[in-house]
């Protein structure tokens, strides 16, 4: 399970790697879409990019709809985080 | 004044080109269509329309001068991806005056215009609004597949000034997919050749560059996010100097 502090930089790492966008420009209050130009295809890209760094299944999340500021991605990769430790009822 | 007695001029000229030999032409066109095979019509609707366009494109010389320079005439021609910035609802008209043939990528609204709208159906181009994100990935690789390019605008809609807005990655990833070179065209002076919103036309210099294609050997292994944007800002760099080059004429 990663820290609140691993995510945000495993989230920007992707960011910076696969999308070029300069560390400077990632704080909490950029929008994917407005301050970085993502487009709908490109989330799509971003999605599968953090399966990938965090090992977790979230394609089909509804909650991706939601996503817009990198606090918001933040905040859902941790709760999508929580929800997988967190043991079923048997 | 002068630009009032330019419009009307210009008025009176293209509706005479459109009464006389563009609606005739059209018209011979649609009625030879039960006689041609479909893929042929396309080809020849396409021929027509780049022969409409270069007429339109000259009637308002000299008020209205085009210069189009190909900085790397060397590209062999054939299946790629062109993708120009977009000012004005004139930029579509500037294809015509290029060397290739290409198939363009439109937005609902230009069925809209009388004839034009017919003529871009028939001549098989993409309407962007009318097909699923997948289909029209599916089309445009159809359209790679034959060996034609493919024309998109990925600003998505008429900036209205110099600036360029963000880009859509749909071209880029079409590209990526059919491991097709990408083509930036860059456009500058249309943004008052008319002013969006207006029929106004102003005389003035349109300048149309062609710029060297970014092969998929340049660009695998990049994100069609990092593409599009390295693109854009190659193109940025273009128009900045030609707008430059504008204010100079």
């Amino acid at each position: 399970m990663f820290t609140e502090a691993e995510i945000v930089q495993r989230t920007n790492k992707v960011l910076v790697e696969y999308f070029e966008i300069e560390q400077e420009r990632l704080v909490p209050t950029a929008h994917i879409f407005q301050d970085f130009g993502l487009d709908s295809l490109d989330t799509v890209d971003l999605i599968v990019a953090l399966q990938k760094e965090f090992d977790v299944t979230i394609r089909d999340d509804e909650r991706i709809r939601q996503l817009g500021t990198l606090q918001s991605i933040y905040s859902f990769i941790a709760a999508v985080q929580q929800e997988m430790n967190t043991p079923t009822a048997p | 004044m002068m630009h009032l007695l330019f419009n009307a001029w210009l008025l009176l000229i293209t509706s005479l080109a459109f009464l006389f030999l563009i609606l005739p032409g059209s018209c011979l066109l649609a009625a030879c269509s039960p006689l041609i095979p479909k893929a042929r019509y396309a080809d020849l609707t396409r021929r027509a329309v780049k022969v409409f366009g270069r007429l339109i494109l000259a009637l308002p010389y000299p008020f209205i001068r085009i210069k189009y320079r190909d900085r790397f005439p060397a590209y062999a021609k054939g299946a790629c991806v062109f993708v120009c910035n977009h000012r004005s609802s004139s930029d579509a008209f500037l294809m015509a005056r290029l060397s290739f043939d290409g198939i363009q990528v439109f937005k609902r609204w230009v069925l809209r215009i009388p004839l034009l709208g017919f003529m871009a159906q028939r001549a098989g181009y993409l309407c962007v609004t009318d097909l699923s994100p997948e289909d029209l990935m599916e089309q445009a690789l159809s359209v790679l597949r034959k060996g034609q390019a493919i024309v998109f605008f990925p600003e998505g809609t008429r900036s209205g000034d110099r600036q360029m807005n963000v880009f859509y990655s749909a071209a880029f990833r079409l590209a990526m997919q059919a491991q097709t070179p990408i083509v930036p065209l860059c456009i500058a002076g249309t943004e008052r050749i008319p002013r969006r919103g207006s029929l106004w036309m102003e005389p003035g210099v349109i300048l149309l560059h062609k710029l060297k294609e970014w092969t998929p050997e340049q660009y695998n292994g990049w994100s069609a996010f990092a593409l599009k944007n390295r693109i854009r800002d190659a193109m940025s760099a273009e128009l900045a100097v030609m707008d430059k080059e504008l204010e100079s004429c």
